[in-house]
C-alpha cells in the first residue's frame, strides 16, 4: 500500500515533468526548462525510494535519494530566482 | 562526516530548499492571482515540513515512517493543481 | 509611495488597457484631435517614433476599444479616436490632463508596470505549461 505512494509521487513528478518540457519546447522559457529538470530529480528522488524499500531492503538508499532530491531542489531554486526576478 | 550526519545534513538541507521553493510560488501567485500557485506553494511546504519531520524527529530510516503522509498529501495538491488548472482552461 | 499622486483610476487604467510606453503615447497625441483620421505616418510625425510600432500600436488601442478603423478610399489605413464607452473617455480625458500635469509619474508607473507584465508573464507560462489539452478557444486568450 505505501509503495503505491512512491509510486503516484513519481508518475506525477514525471508528468509534470514531461509538461514541463513540453512548455519549454512551446514557449523558450528557461524557467520551464529548470522546473522540468527539477521534476525529473523528484521523480527519480521517488522512485529511489521505492527502489529502496521494496527491491534492496538491506540497503538504504537513504543518502543517493537526498543527493537527488537536493539536487532537483536546488535546479528549481536557481531557475526561479535567475529567470524570473 | 559520518554517513548519520550526512543523512541529517540533507534531509535539513531538503526542508530549506523546499520551504524556499513554496515562497517562490507563492509569491507568483501575489502577482498572477493564479490560484494553481497556492496549490504549488502548499505543495513544497508539505514536502518540506515532510523533510523536516524527518530531520527532527531523527528517524534512521525514512521508508519505514507515517511521516509519508505529508509527501502523499504534497503530490496530491500538485495533482489537484493541474487538474483545477485544466478545468479552467 | 511613488504613485500615490496619480488617481487610482488613472492607475487602474494604466495598468489594464494600455500594454506600453508607445501606445501611451499614441493614445495621447490620437485623444488630442478626436475628429482626425489618422494614417500611421501622421502619428509617428507627432510622435516621433518609427511607422511600423505607430501602426502596432494603432491596432492596439482598437483592440483595446480605444480607437476605430475609418474606412477610407486611398487604401491605406486610417484610424480614429473613439473609446468605446462613455466611462473610457472619461478615463482617457483624465489620463490626458496627467500626462500634461504630472509625466514623470505617468513614466514611473509606466515602467513599473513593465517589469511587473515581464516578471508574471515567466509565472504565467508556468503555468500554462500544465494545460494538457486547449479547449477551442473562441477569441478568448
Amino acid at each position: 500500500m505505501v509503495e503505491l505512494v512512491y509510486l503516484l509521487c513519481a508518475l506525477t513528478s514525471t508528468g509534470c515533468a514531461l509538461l514541463l518540457l513540453r512548455g519549454y519546447f512551446r514557449a523558450r522559457s528557461r524557467l520551464l526548462l529548470w522546473s522540468s529538470l527539477c521534476f525529473m530529480g523528484l521523480s527519480a528522488n521517488n522512485i529511489l525510494l521505492f527502489v529502496d524499500m521494496l527491491l534492496v531492503p538491506n540497503l538504504s538508499l537513504e543518502i543517493p535519494r537526498g543527493i537527488v532530491g537536493l539536487g532537483a531542489l536546488l535546479v528549481l531554486l536557481f531557475g526561479l530566482i535567475w529567470e524570473s526576478t | 562526516m559520518s554517513s548519520d550526519a550526512l543523512v541529517f545534513f540533507l534531509r535539513g538541507a531538503l526542508a530549506l530548499g523546499a520551504a524556499v521553493a513554496g515562497l517562490v510560488f507563492f509569491r507568483f501567485w501575489k502577482r498572477t492571482r493564479d490560484r494553481f500557485f497556492v496549490f504549488f506553494a502548499l505543495a513544497f511546504w508539505l514536502l518540506s515540513i515532510n523533510w523536516l519531520a524527518l530531520g527532527l524527529l531523527a528517524f534512521p530510516t525514512e521508508t519505514r515512517h507515517q511521516v509519508f503522509v505529508l509527501r502523499l498529501v504534497a503530490f496530491v495538491l500538485i495533482i489537484v493543481a493541474v487538474v483545477d488548472k485544466n478545468r479552467r482552461a | 509611495m511613488s504613485h500615490q499622486v496619480l488617481p487610482g483610476e488613472i492607475q487602474e487604467f494604466l495598468r489594464t488597457t494600455i500594454q506600453s510606453l508607445e501606445q501611451l503615447e499614441v493614445l495621447i497625441a490620437i485623444q488630442r484631435q478626436p475628429k482626425k483620421a489618422w494614417t500611421p505616418e501622421d502619428v509617428a510625425a507627432v510622435v516621433g517614433l518609427p511607422v511600423g510600432i505607430m501602426e502596432e500600436s494603432l491596432d492596439g488601442l482598437i483592440a483595446a476599444g480605444l480607437a476605430r478603423h475609418l474606412s477610407s478610399a486611398s487604401g491605406s489605413p486610417t484610424y480614429c479616436y473613439e473609446p468605446r464607452t462613455p466611462s473610457m473617455g472619461r478615463a482617457v480625458a483624465g489620463l490626458a490632463r496627467a500626462y500634461a500635469s504630472n509625466r514623470l509619474d505617468i513614466m514611473r508607473l509606466m515602467s513599473t508596470l513593465a517589469i511587473e507584465r515581464v516578471r508574471s508573464e515567466a509565472a504565467n507560462l508556468f503555468a500554462d505549461a500544465f494545460i494538457i489539452q486547449r479547449k477551442k478557444e473562441p477569441g478568448d486568450g
